[in-house]
């Protein structure tokens, strides 16, 4: 069997960065983790959600204030949208289909390989408030704000957030085979 | 000592930022979110008081934000001890307050 172990090197040693240095982020790399994102499996290929750059850091900053889950300095965010006009066209039933938010992990996570490869720290985001967030970037009433991806180059000490390493839970933990015994 | 100022106005506006989206929020979140949101808004307030020189109570500022800093995120990987940690804070707290009345 060919194991690619690039790739899962790749996704194996990323972590959540949550400190980053000062230096800015090269629009090109964040149009590198866009691209990333478009490659992303996306449910019927409905493609219902919106990516907004904001590098800005007069926003990056307000962004910040109103988002209690950006613990430390982002270069840059990315935000990702929900495009309800493009999910009415497609009949997406908003209230439901949970494929609308397994889309934006997908993306999520293209974006967050995408930039562990090139040397980036990236912080998913949820904890931030959306009406502030919808102010702030003038957002159109038709983009609901559901995630923000934290961006920039990471501090030395971004992996260190607990009191000792936290072990990964074994696979055998986690996977099952096949069906599971009958119960009586 | 004197005391000092230890928010401008807009300082305080930030501070009321973080905490009114810390409370929308928290209508969402798992309960422990909740401590995790009031203790690093502690650290945040620490963060502006040592920015307008607390004088001969800076120790106790540093000590207390870096405390905070260190422990908060506890949550993420050790909530045992962030839960004790956040037991522990108020206690800490007090120890200073009793200090200053002392010593008036």
């Amino acid at each position: 069997m060919n194991h690619h172990r690039p790739t899962f090197e790749i996704i194996r040693t990323r972590r959540v960065s949550r400190f980053f240095t000062n230096e800015p982020v090269s629009r090109g790399d964040l149009l590198h983790l866009i691209k990333a994102a478009r490659w992303a499996s996306s449910a019927g290929n409905r493609r219902i959600h919106k990516f907004v750059v904001v590098d800005e850091q007069k926003n990056v900053k307000l962004i910040r204030a109103v988002s209690p889950g950006i613990l430390g300095n982002p270069q840059a965010l990315i935000l990702i949208c929900t495009d309800k006009r493009k999910a009415a066209m497609e009949g997406v039933k908003m209230d439901v289909d949970t494929t609308t938010w397994i889309d934006v992990g997908t993306a999520s996570q293209n974006m967050m390989i995408a930039a562990h490869e090139i040397g980036l720290g990236s912080c998913p985001t949820t904890s931030f408030s959306k009406s502030a967030v919808r102010v702030i970037l003038n957002l159109p009433d038709h983009l609901v704000p559901e995630y923000i991806l934290q961006v920039g180059h990471p501090r030395e000490q971004a992996r260190s957030i607990g009191t000792g390493e936290v072990a990964k839970l074994p696979v055998e933990a986690i996977t099952f085979w096949g069906t599971f015994p009958k119960r009586d | 000592m004197t005391e000092h100022m230890v928010l401008t106005e807009s300082e305080a506006l930030q501070l009321v930022a973080h905490l009114t989206a810390s409370a929308e929020i928290s209508l969402i979140e798992p309960d422990l979110y909740g401590p995790f949101r009031l203790i690093d808004a502690c650290s945040k307030l620490a963060g502006h008081v040592l920015q307008h020189d607390p004088g001969d109570r800076r120790d106790f500022w540093e000590g207390l934000k870096a405390e905070i800093d260190l422990k908060k995120i506890w949550l993420m990987s050790d909530r045992e001890n962030f839960r004790e940690f956040i037991k522990q804070m108020p206690a800490k707290v007090a120890q200073e307050l009793i200090s200053r009345e002392v010593s008036k």
